[in-house]
């Protein structure tokens, strides 16, 4: 029988006027594969699949080497009756990634179709990833390198695009296993993930949106900046009383009666009770401060407010007249909280 | 693989808040904190037009409520309310202490709860010292 030349398509090299003998030994070892490409020695012959090979394959039918060839049939029953895009049920060869290079010597197709069932494929070991389909059976076409050409698509995407919307009948259909275990579609999903068109889900899922957070955290600050800084800071400006007067020692201004001084000074006096008196006139509800002191400012001219509380007084009620004065602009002078026949007043400071 | 996204455009859009969310939290600790200081064992008296006194311009004062129902309230010096008790005489050095370092201001922080004549008192001593103003703290109303 002729000799042959075969073409390792994995490593691209040839080896040339191989024996059938040889041949079968190099399948048996896995050497050659079905991928692999042949021709008679010492021809022109176009290089054929192995696989495809009429001559080669009848020659090497009586290989003891070879396993059985998985069975598809569960799959193709499958599909009898699905969507002819439906491609989640096909496994498409994982290696066809972009940078990969492909075969490039021509490839011819041999003419007739072998008939596929008798003839299981010349393989002991296939690889999974360059395995050819096995023979299958019914209307789905074999797989040939034509598929895998990149030469047909202008890029890679353009071909993975077009292998994804061909008709069933024309896309490729690879071997999936190599035992004959039931068809599993999870398991292919899987291995075919990369190339499932499901959206992967958003990449940002992970992150923690800090948007609510920082909204509440600046409400905290807000609220603390504001508060904080009105406790402490917030000042009523007062008079001086003179230290010589708080010593009891006689002083210039203290002969004068209240009479006097009522020409000048609105009078206010505040019991140890917080009851008020202006002008010696009972104010029954202390919220009515301001207006009375307006009232009496406007009517009198007098533009300062003189102060007399006990030394019992608590100071609320006492910044509560000074916080009165300063809303309608009288000028303070607090009295010496003391049984002197006229308290004498401490000089005014204006607001 | 050949679907997978081209480049990440879209997670550049997002400004990074960490930075941001670790300063908004350094503030409100320091927040936390200084509200802390006000305490609870002074409250002054509110006021509807009190003047805000910039920090560190003032000699400070703290007039405390007496620790027993009709004593003498407690004066306090310095920034918080938590040094040890002082006299009227050492009002008035700090107060000539602060002149001397500038500040001519003096804040009395009075409880409202203090009485009229010992306010007028401590108020005496800082009066001693020339060319002070004295300011009442007050409190804004809720």
């Amino acid at each position: 029988m002729a000799n042959w030349d075969i073409f390792h398509s994995d490593r691209l090299e040839v080896e040339r006027n191989l024996t059938p003998a040889a041949v079968r030994a190099g399948i048996a070892r896995g050497e050659i594969g079905e991928d692999d490409l042949v021709r008679p020695a010492g021809s022109t012959d176009p290089w054929a699949r192995l696989a495809d090979h009429p001559g080669l394959t009848a020659a090497l039918a009586g290989d003891q080497a070879i396993v059985n060839p998985p069975t598809l049939q569960a799959l193709v029953d499958d599909d009898e009756d699905e969507d002819d895009r439906d491609l989640s049920r096909f496994v498409i060869d994982k290696d066809l990634e972009e940078g990969d290079t492909v075969e490039k010597p021509t490839i011819s197709r041999p003419g007739p179709a072998p008939t596929p069932a008798p003839t299981p494929p010349p393989r002991a070991k296939p690889t999974p990833s360059r395995s050819a389909p096995p023979p299958l059976p019914g209307s789905v076409p074999k797989a040939t390198t034509d598929d895998l050409d990149p030469l047909a698509y202008d890029s890679a995407v353009t071909r993975d695009f077009d292998l994804n919307l061909r008709p069933k009948s024309q896309v490729v259909m690879l071997e999936v296993d190599e035992d004959n275990d039931a068809y599993d579609p999870d398991e292919e999903d899987e291995e075919a993930a990369e190339f499932t068109f499901t959206r992967q889900g958003a990449d940002t899922v992970e992150e923690l949106d800090l948007a609510a957070m920082v909204d509440v955290a600046f409400q905290l600050v807000l609220f603390f900046l504001v508060t904080a800084s009105t406790v402490i800071f917030k000042t009523l400006e007062v008079p001086k009383p003179n230290p010589e007067q708080g010593k009891g020692v006689a002083t210039q201004g203290s002969g004068r009666t209240l009479d006097d001084l009522q020409k000048d000074y609105i009078l206010v006096e505040i019991d140890p009770s917080g009851g008020l008196k202006i002008d010696h006139e009972t104010l029954s509800d202390a919220r009515n401060l301001v207006n009375k002191l307006r009232d009496l400012r406007q009517n009198t001219g007098r533009t300062a407010m003189l102060m007399t509380a006990d030394s019992a007084t608590l100071h609320k009620y006492a910044v509560m007249a000074y916080d009165a004065a300063n809303e309608i602009g009288l000028k303070i002078a607090i009295a010496q909280p003391k049984a002197t026949p006229a308290p004498a007043p401490v000089p005014p400071v204006g607001p | 693989m050949l679907f997978r996204r081209q480049a990440s455009a879209e997670r550049d859009e997002h400004i990074d808040l960490t930075p941001m969310v670790d300063v908004v939290f350094q503030l409100m600790t320091f927040m936390l904190f200084s509200i802390q200081l006000t305490g609870s064992e002074l409250n002054v008296p509110e006021a509807k037009h009190g003047v805000g006194v910039p920090e560190d311009t003032f000699t400070q004062i703290w007039l405390l409520r007496p620790a027993t129902q009709g004593g003498e309230p407690r004066i306090i010096l310095g920034d918080a309310p938590d040094g040890p008790e002082a006299t009227l005489d050492n009002v008035k050095e700090a107060v000539k202490e602060g002149v001397a370092r500038g500040l001519r201001k003096v804040v009395l922080q009075a409880d409202g709860e203090v009485a009229h004549g010992a306010v007028l008192k401590t108020a005496a001593a800082v009066g001693e010292v020339e060319g002070v103003a004295l300011h009442i703290g007050v409190q804004e109303p809720d």
